[in-house]
């Protein structure tokens, strides 16, 4: 048997706190969600919520968001039944496994308060939480899956393994690109599943839940519930791919833009220049004197062609361009973050709107006043977190295969939205922006956790 | 000899004797064949629209800059002209949201977006006004004709002040 045998001596001795933990997400999910209940939203929310009556109409997005919100219909909550959902899973996931991180529970509730606080520290976390985005469920299955890993290490239990193993499936039906998040922790997870020496059964259902999961999740985009009908595959990548050709087309002098692009508008190097915005398409080709209509469209496949045109002939203009994007979606430009929030709801059918309108202005305006300031921006907690498990290890040696796994998500979720961001909005990087945050702060607390006798290398 | 391949060029040589025999027609009116649902004539292209021969190749936006907003597609290529000047008719419906009425004038463009041909609304479509609310007259239909026989064009909405809408795309 294969062991990683210092592993499971990073998690705490005591129970998890499943009673602290729901009582500190009680409070987080009310002070989160009633200023702006039943949550903001944008078209996508819009439409997920729109299509609990209609049904799945359309794969672009993937429907699980849809069906979390008929769950949340069903229920009677309304789409704030799902807000409220996803905001207590998010805080109580963080809080069960900073729980059992912390190795007294007087540092765990001081670890969760850290948690919280990052939030407000950090305005875009709380900005993104504020609205139906879908990287908020998605964050918040990755974290409950992790506070569920750790808490089946703890107690070697089967099924608690299981549990965690599904919820990140969730999260990658969520989006796709979630699995990023997982890229170091599903190995360590099928290597060693109690973070230390595990019996062959455990390491089986881990690969048998998660080939079950990655195959729902892709059949989910495939066939609706409740009929399985087959609904169209959409090509998402068309966006992007169009955001690169202006980008590239910028800064090499050359119009990559197919005609469909324009409609047959004759096109300058100077007006693709001033059209160019690296923070979304949608500013790209806003329509503005001077410059012609620009149009969201694939050419019927001529994006796509062009932009491997573009790739190979300009790669380091495709590089500048999309360092450009980077840098705004990381909150790294000097002009600030990008859409930290959507302080509204976007028309529903059934005309869903705030409940304390005046409350849900107060809190968006903090969140995009202060978002900005150069000590309260995103790529803090990427910086911080790396840092402190680097201390963490170095004081605690067990903490490594977890922190390094943790740390893989944190850089690889970013890593594949440099080369996949349709846009630099930050809530795309919510999900490793908030596993950043939980190792910033799980590393805190091992570095003020006394220090305890490593366990004998066989020990369970 | 099998009688299976005597009896069949028995009938064949029957089928061409009585084709042979068959009067030729000489009529004025010209000869029209429906193939796989598209009517082919032998007759020749007709003329574009006086307000569209200036626009021929002309990019689209260049031609009709402001984006109009308005419903509509492009059904079907129904006839083909095999006479002197070869072509297609395209026919569609169209409907502007905002002048709640059909957009007068129809352009045709190829992949390219350059204008290739032309054509006007008025056309009667009841089905149209019968399954859409706002389409408030049963006139809503098209015809456009492009010198084009193949390839795939693509159909505007257009009015007199520069707008245009894209309805859609068809291969001839």
């Amino acid at each position: 048997m294969i062991r990683v045998s210092s592993g499971r001596s990073v998690l705490s001795p005591d129970r998890p706190p499943w009673l602290l933990a729901t009582a500190y997400a009680a409070a987080a999910t009310l002070a989160i969600c009633w200023p702006v209940w039943p949550g903001f939203m944008t078209y996508d929310g819009a439409l997920a919520w729109e299509q609990t009556r209609t049904g799945v109409q359309t794969m672009t997005w993937p429907p699980m968001h849809t069906y979390l919100f008929a769950l949340s219909r069903q229920a009677g909550a309304g789409a704030g039944g799902l807000f409220a959902a996803q905001t207590f899973l998010l805080f109580f996931a963080a809080a069960l496994a900073l729980g059992l991180v912390a190795s007294r529970r007087w540092i765990a509730i001081a670890g969760m308060a850290a948690f919280a606080a990052l939030f407000v520290a950090v305005p875009t976390l709380l900005g993104v939480t504020f609205v139906h985005w879908r990287d908020v469920p998605t964050a918040s299955f990755a974290l409950l899956g992790l506070a569920l890993w750790l808490a089946a290490a703890r107690a070697r239990s089967l099924p608690l393994l299981v549990a965690a193993v599904v919820s990140f499936g969730l999260a990658i039906s969520l989006r796709y690109n979630a699995f990023a998040l997982f890229v170091l922790v599903v190995p360590l997870m099928v290597w060693s599943p109690y973070l230390g020496p595990s019996p062959a059964r455990a390491r089986i259902a881990v690969v048998v839940t998660l080939v079950a999961g990655l195959a729902l999740a892709w059949g989910s985009t495939r066939w609706r519930l409740p009929d399985l009908a087959p609904v169209p595959k959409v090509d998402n990548f068309a966006g992007t791919q169009l955001l690169d050709l202006f980008g590239v087309s910028a800064c090499s002098g050359r119009n990559y833009l197919p005609p469909a692009v324009a409609e047959g508008a004759t096109v300058t190097q100077d007006q693709i220049r001033r059209a160019y915005d690296p923070r979304h398409l949608h500013l790209t080709i806003r329509p503005q004197p001077g410059l012609p209509h620009f149009f969201e469209t694939d050419g019927d496949g001529e994006v796509q062609a062009a932009w491997r045109d573009a790739v190979a002939r300009d790669f380091p203009c495709y590089l500048a361009h999309r360092n450009a994007v980077f840098v705004e979606q990381m909150g790294l430009s000097r002009y600030g973050v990008f859409m930290t929030t959507h302080p509204a709801i976007d028309p529903t059918s059934d005309r869903i709107a705030l409940s304390r309108p005046a409350y849900a202005t107060q809190a968006a305006l903090y969140v995009m006043r202060s978002a900005d300031g150069y000590g309260r921006r995103p790529i803090l907690l990427y910086l911080a977190a790396p840092l402190l498990a680097l201390l963490a290890m170095m004081r605690r040696p067990a903490a490594w295969p977890l922190l390094t796994a943790l740390l893989g998500g944190c850089a690889a979720y970013p890593a594949l939205l440099y080369v996949a961001a349709p846009a630099a909005d930050a809530r795309y990087i919510f999900p490793s922006s908030v596993l950043c945050a939980f190792v910033t702060v799980a590393s805190a607390l091992i570095l003020v956790s006394p220090k305890r006798q490593e366990p004998a290398p066989d020990a369970g | 000899m099998p009688a299976e391949p005597i009896r069949l060029a028995a009938v064949l040589a029957l089928v061409a004797a009585l084709g042979g025999c068959d009067k030729p027609r000489f009529s004025d009116a010209p000869r029209v064949k429906q193939t796989f649902g598209v009517v082919t004539t032998t007759e020749p292209l007709p003329p574009l629209p006086a307000w569209a021969a200036p626009l021929l190749g002309k990019g689209m936006r260049d031609a009709f800059p402001a984006v109009a907003d308005c419903v509509g597609s492009a059904d079907a290529v129904d006839l083909r002209y095999e006479g002197a000047a070869a072509g297609s008719r395209v026919t569609g419906w169209a409907w502007d949201r905002e002048r709640k009425a059909p957009p007068p004038r129809i352009v045709l463009t190829d992949k390219r977006f350059r204008i290739v041909g032309a054509g006007e609304t008025g056309l009667a479509r009841p089905d149209v006004m019968a399954a859409r609310d706002e389409v408030t007259t049963p006139a809503a239909g098209w015809h456009a004709v492009t010198a084009r026989v193949e390839g795939q064009v693509y159909a505007f909405g257009a009015d007199e002040s520069g707008r245009a809408c894209k309805l859609g795309r068809i291969g001839l």
